[in-house]
Formats: structure tokens, C-alpha cells, sequence
């Protein structure tokens, strides 16, 4: 099925793969990942040293040495397994998840501490979370008011928001990632995953962050949505975004990221170049196997 | 590109544009309907003395404490959360309020009835922004539930309360400040506060409808804009008119509407109603964004706090006096006033004018089983029946719209 019609039925033994995928898209994926052109500039967003504390438990530490920078137009990619401590990392740098112990996140050359995701936002940083339904979006609001929410202050003259201008910006954002609605009064549990992640990444995008962090961005999406979704992180990095992307997915961190960060047990290992990647290689990283 | 905005079909019937716009606000006509339904069994129950102008008049005046409480109220449920307290801390800056009227500025200030006056009204809304301050510090900042902390409150105003009034009632009838909640706006003034409402209607109409052309989007036929004010227009007049033809229009019930009508802006337009709601929806998503979640809640209960003591200075005012007795039990009135007008207990959804007409239903209801004599016990049990039943009712249909 594709557009709420039935495309095709066929007896499995017919199909394979790259068949399946092109009836659900609509057109034959050549390649599942995108090629970006993208020229990175200079660092703009460095980690050092950074060790956290669970705010659970202060004693243990989440966070035991982290150490990776990005450049401008760059996607960093950060790879590791689950419980390795990826999303705690990403939760930190912006302001919500564990206590900085020890080390330094600049920003654009700024010491910057988050200790808030209001702070970390005013800093240039954005934050598409792990759990859309839970973290990204009010899912009992319309694709509007989810998308202009953490952009209010750019409409708001005086006291008031001019919703012309609100809903003025959040159609062109709405449009230009191809969000499939009748409206934008339409409510974001109404959506189907891609676009409710279509929803999440436009509103990050209004607030024109330097730098993009998106915790595995096309989890419980369709491939035709992910292609899009890969397009559009293409597009940004092209734009001098710097995009740190976590995923569990290796092929994806493989076939997107200029380079790779590995994570295993809270602290990072080594920072290899997209091309030098390989499977096995990073498992034995992740998983603590290989030494550095 | 699929989406394509606003859903205004300038060729669509009027019929099919009157069936979407029910549809949309089903909830709001339903309540609506249920007043004319609960207005036209009394009109006949009463033989048409329940909408006479001297009921008219009594019954708004009547709804105008509670809902000035549910205006604050609103913002507290959308949150998800619950204030016990609202009832006792109205009663409790009425005795306030009363106790300086009677014993304080008479001493102070004597022969003097206008400062005494504002002065009790500045105290009374500091007494109430301080007790919601007080409150919503502990639920924000200390994060516990709302329910134990307010339920708290209640029995910490009650005391308080105890405290002032000894067990005694304080007169609170002087000239100028029993005008708050007994007073009326003369006729005539009345008629030129109608001039001005209508004025400002057509002129929020039409630079809405310019903005619209500004910003490139489409507007609706000139004449469903006009139907839609016409509509307000006439039952704004009809309740002048009724009034009028009484006393003019009560002080209180003029106060609950200017509060409305800065509360009916506050929560779309400004960026603390945007993000009540929000909050509401999804807190972890909001804080997420951005939006500074305790100071949020915090403001929340002040802004609460403010509204029981503006409604305590009416009640003062209104009845004339401070009892040990004032504000018990307004705060369930004050909470059904919200759910009955389509208020999720949940969050994150409700409208200024939906609670408004919740509490008029409340009222509606109040005043006529009164008129007709039915004994408290019934109008208890009808009361809850009707609470019951709306409640079941907006279930039903949001389940089964499509």
C-alpha cells in the first residue's frame, strides 16, 4: 500500500527487497543512502574530557571521558551500542540529563555549560530527542503549534504573537520538508511516523541552529521517509550545519556520517573517517574488543 | 506539496460551512444547547419568571465569583493539575478584606470611603497572589502533586480564616466598596459600553480580515464574518437590553467580563498560554523546547491565587460581609465549571469560553431549582446527575466522531 491505496499484491516467492521498496516508494531506490556534497569548514562544536554523573545515583558516573569535535557542514556520526551511553551523552550537552563532573563543551569557540534546554537552544544547540512520541512532540496539538513552539519569541511582538507571521513560517518550514497533511491544524497523533519526525525536525529547524543533534532520527520510519529524511540532513550539512546523528542502524551511521564516533561504556573510543569505517571494526570498538 | 491551507473553500455552501463549523465545536454547541434546553424547562416551570430581567440579572451576578475562579482555574487544569484550595482562599481574603474595611481603615482612615475601598482591593489581590505564590512554589520548585498541596492549603486558609474572623461575622457593607459586588453600571452607560463592544468587534473583524490579505492568506466571505459577530452582537444585546430594563448591568458580572476577555487573549495569544497548553500536552516535550517548566507552573498558581483573591473581594463586597462560612465549597462549583466546558482533567485542553459556559449551566441550574423551591438535597442530586451525564457525553462523542 502507498497513499492510502493498494499498489500491488504479489505471492511472496516474487519479491525481493529492492522490488518492495520500490512499489512502497514509488520509484526504484538506486541507493538507500543519499550522496551529499558536502565541504565541512572549521570546528564549531568540541567536546573534551566531559564526565557526567548520573542524577539518579551521583556516585556512578554516565559519562567517563568524552572527547569528539565537529566542523561546520560536517555529520558526525556516533556509533555504539545500546546502554553505551549515546543518548545520555546528547541528553547532557543539552542541559537535561546528567550533572557535568569534569570538562568542556564549546560552542563557536564559547565555554558553554548547559544546565537547561532553554540554555542550550539560546546557545545555537538543537535537539531532535530518541523518543518522538514521548520527548518531540505534543501529540494532542496540530503540526502548527508543534512547530512554532519552541520558536514563539521570533513572532511575539510586545505581548502578543502574531499568529499571521507564525503561521506564515511554520507553512514555508512545513513545506519545504514535504510534511503530507490536508492543514497544518492537523494533529501530530494523526500523522504517520515519518511525517510526525517531518514535524519534530521542522520545528528545530525554524529556531536555525548551528548545531543540529538528532538521537536516532529515523527510528520506526518507513524507507521512503528515511531517504527523505537523509536528503534533508544532506541539504543542512551542505547549509553549514554541523549534525551529530546517533543510530543504532551501522549501515546508516556508515552511509551518512563524514566521521564516526564510537562510544563503549560511557566514554569515547576513537573518531574514525567515514571511508576507513568498517563493520567489523567498529563492533570491536563498541563493544570494547579492540584497543585504541 | 500536499498541504494546502486553510481548509476555505471560497465556492463551499453555506450549509456544508455551517455543518464543518459544528462539527468543529461540537462540544461548545452541545453545552450552548443544554443552556436554552435548562433556560426553556424553567422559563415554563417558573410561567417565564426565570428569564425575567431581574433573574437575568441575578443569575450572572450570582455566576461571577466561581467563574472568576475558573478562569485561573483553567490554566491550572490544563497543566494536568488541581487546585483544592481556590474556595478557602476566596473565603479567606473576604474576611480579610471585610476585617480592614471594618476595622482597620475605619480607624485609620475615618470619614473616607474611597481609598479605604481600593486599598481593601490591592490587599485583597496581594493576599490571594501571595497565597497562590506561596503554593505554586511548593508544587513547582519542591515538585509535589498539586492535590495534597492545595488540599493542604484549604485547611491552612480555613484556619486562617478562623484566625481573623474569631468565629464572628465582619460587616463589609460601606458605601462605595459594596458597589464592587452589588453595584450597577446605569443604563445609559451600559448602552454606550455596548457601543464600544460592537465597535471593537467590526474593528477586530476587518483588521484581522487585512491581516489576512497582508500575510497572503485567504479570507472568508465578508458575510460569514458579519454573521459571526451579528450573532454576538445580538445575544450581547439581548442581555443588555434585559438588564437594562432591571437595574444595567451588574459591577461583578462587568469585572468577570473584562477578566475574560484578557484571559480569552492570554492563553492563545501570548507566550505563557502557549505554553500552559503546551506543558499540558506533553511536559517532557515541553521542557525539551525550551520553556522554563517550574517558573511555567509557578506563575500558573500565582496567577490562580490572584484570581480567588479578586473573587474574594467580590464575594466580600456581594454578600456584605466576612464569615466563617464564605467560600466553602466554591471550589468543587469552580472545577465542574471547567470539566463541564470541555476541560480535559488530563491537560492540555480547554477553552476560556467553553468554562465561561460551564458555569453559566451550573448557574442556570442553581438559580432555577432555588426559584422553583426544590429542596438542596435534589438540587444536589440533579446537580450531579447533570455533571455525570455532560462528562459522558463528550466521552461518547470523542470516541465515536467519526
Amino acid at each position: 500500500m502507498r497513499d492510502g491505496k493498494v499498489i500491488t499484491t504479489q505471492p511472496i516467492g516474487d519479491l525481493d527487497q529492492n522490488i518492495l521498496i520500490k512499489y512502497m516508494v514509488g520509484r526504484e531506490m538506486k541507493e538507500r543512502f543519499p550522496k551529499g556534497d558536502r565541504k565541512p569548514g572549521e570546528v564549531i562544536f568540541e567536546v573534551k574530557d566531559l564526565e557526567a554523573a548520573d542524577p539518579f545515583v551521583p556516585d556512578r558516573k554516565v559519562l567517563n571521558g568524552v572527547s569528539f569535535n565537529v566542523h561546520k557542514g560536517e555529520i558526525l556520526g556516533i556509533a555504539g551500542l545500546m546502554g553505551s551511553g549515546r543518548t545520555e551523552l546528547v541528553m547532557t550537552l543539552f542541559g537535561e540529563y546528567a550533572k557535568i563532573v569534569n570538562g568542556s563543551i564549546y560552542l563557536d569557540g564559547k565555554d558553554i555549560k548547559p544546565t537547561s534546554a532553554r540554555e542550550a537552544i539560546n546557545s545555537g544547540l538543537s535537539l531532535v530527542p530518541e523518543d518522538r512520541k514521548k520527548m518531540g512532540l505534543i501529540m494532542i496539538q496540530s503540526i502548527l503549534r508543534n512547530i512554532s513552539l519552541p520558536n514563539l519569541n521570533l513572532f511575539t511582538r510586545g505581548l502578543a504573537i502574531n499568529s499571521y507571521e507564525e503561521t506564515k513560517a511554520c507553512m514555508k518550514q512545513a513545506k519545504s520538508l514535504t510534511i503530507k497533511a490536508p492543514n497544518l491544524d492537523v494533529l501530530a497523533e494523526t500523522l504517520s511516523g515519518g511525517n510526525q519526525q517531518k514535524v519534530v525536525i521542522s520545528k528545530w529547524l525554524l529556531s536555525k541552529p548551528k548545531v543540529l543533534i538528532m538521537d536516532d532520527p529515523t527510528r520506526g520510519i518507513d524507507v521512503g521517509a528515511k531517504y527523505e529524511i537523509y536528503k534533508l540532513m544532506n541539504d543542512l550539512a551542505e547549509n553549514g550545519v554541523a549534525i551529530i546523528m546517533i543510530s543504532s542502524d551501522l549501515e546508516e551511521v556508515m552511509g551518512m556520517s563524514d566521521r564516526i564516533m564510537v562510544m563503549c561504556r560511557g566514554h569515547s573510543t576513537v573518531t574514525l573517517s567515514g571511508k576507513d569505517a568498517d563493520k567489523e571494526h567498529i563492533m570491536a570498538l563498541a563493544t570494547g574488543v579492540a584497543v585504541i | 506539496m500536499n498541504i494546502s491551507k486553510p481548509a476555505e473553500d471560497q465556492n463551499e455552501s453555506f450549509r456544508a460551512r455551517f455543518q464543518r463549523g459544528i462539527g468543529r465545536n461540537i462540544q461548545s454547541f452541545i453545552l450552548i444547547f443544554a443552556v436554552v434546553i435548562i433556560w426553556a424547562i424553567f422559563y415554563v416551570l417558573t410561567k417565564g419568571s426565570y428569564l425575567g430581567s431581574q433573574n437575568i440579572s441575578n443569575l450572572f451576578r450570582q455566576m461571577s465569583v466561581t467563574s472568576l475562579m475558573s478562569l485561573g482555574m483553567l490554566l491550572v487544569i490544563l497543566t494536568g493539575g488541581i487546585d483544592l484550595s481556590v474556595g478557602k482562599l476566596a473565603g479567606f481574603v473576604s474576611v480579610v478584606v471585610a476585617y480592614l474595611q471594618f476595622n482597620i481603615w475605619y480607624t485609620l482612615l475615618p470619614n473616607q470611603v474611597v481609598l479605604p475601598a481600593i486599598l481593601s482591593v490591592i490587599c485583597g489581590l496581594i493576599v490571594g497572589l501571595l497565597f497562590g505564590a506561596l503554593q505554586g512554589s511548593i508544587i513547582a520548585f519542591g515538585k509535589l502533586p498539586s492535590f495534597i498541596v492545595t488540599l493542604g492549603g484549604q485547611w491552612l486558609f480555613n484556619g486562617l480564616l478562623l484566625l481573623v474572623t474569631q468565629g464572628k461575622t465582619i460587616a463589609a457593607n460601606q458605601p462605595v466598596f459594596s458597589t464592587i459586588g452589588q453595584g450597577y453600571i446605569p443604563p445609559v452607560w451600559g448602552w454606550g459600553i455596548f457601543v464600544i463592544i460592537v465597535a471593537a468587534l467590526l474593528w477586530n473583524m476587518f483588521s484581522g480580515r487585512r491581516s489576512k490579505l497582508k500575510y497572503g492568506f485567504q479570507v472568508r466571505p465578508l458575510y460569514l464574518d458579519l454573521i459571526t459577530v451579528g450573532v454576538i452582537v445580538l445575544v450581547i444585546l439581548a442581555y443588555v437590553f434585559s438588564v437594562n430594563s432591571y437595574k444595567g448591568i451588574p459591577v461583578p458580572v462587568m469585572i468577570l467580563a473584562v477578566a475574560a476577555v484578557i484571559m480569552a487573549f492570554v492563553v492563545n495569544n501570548t507566550r505563557f498560554g502557549r505554553y500552559t497548553y503546551a506543558y499540558g500536552g506533553n511536559n517532557e516535550a515541553a521542557r525539551l523546547s525550551g520553556i522554563d517548566t517550574k517558573k511555567l507552573l509557578f506563575k500558573i498558581f500565582m496567577v490562580m491565587g490572584g484570581f480567588a483573591g479578586l473573587a474574594g473581594i467580590v464575594l466580600a463586597s456581594y454578600v456584605g460581609y466576612g464569615t466563617i462560612a464564605a467560600g466553602t465549597g466554591y471550589e468543587l462549583d469552580v472545577i465542574a465549571a471547567c470539566i463541564l466546558g470541555g476541560t480535559s482533567p488530563l491537560g492540555g485542553v480547554g477553552t476560556i469560553p467553553g468554562v465561561l459556559i460551564g458555569a453559566l449551566v451550573i448557574a442556570s441550574l442553581t438559580t432555577g431549582l432555588q426559584m422553583l423551591n426544590v429542596a438542596p438535597a435534589w438540587q444536589y442530586v440533579v446537580k450531579a446527575i447533570i455533571l455525570v451525564a455532560a462528562v459522558y457525553l463528550d466521552v461518547y462523542f470523542k470516541t465515536h466522531r467519526k
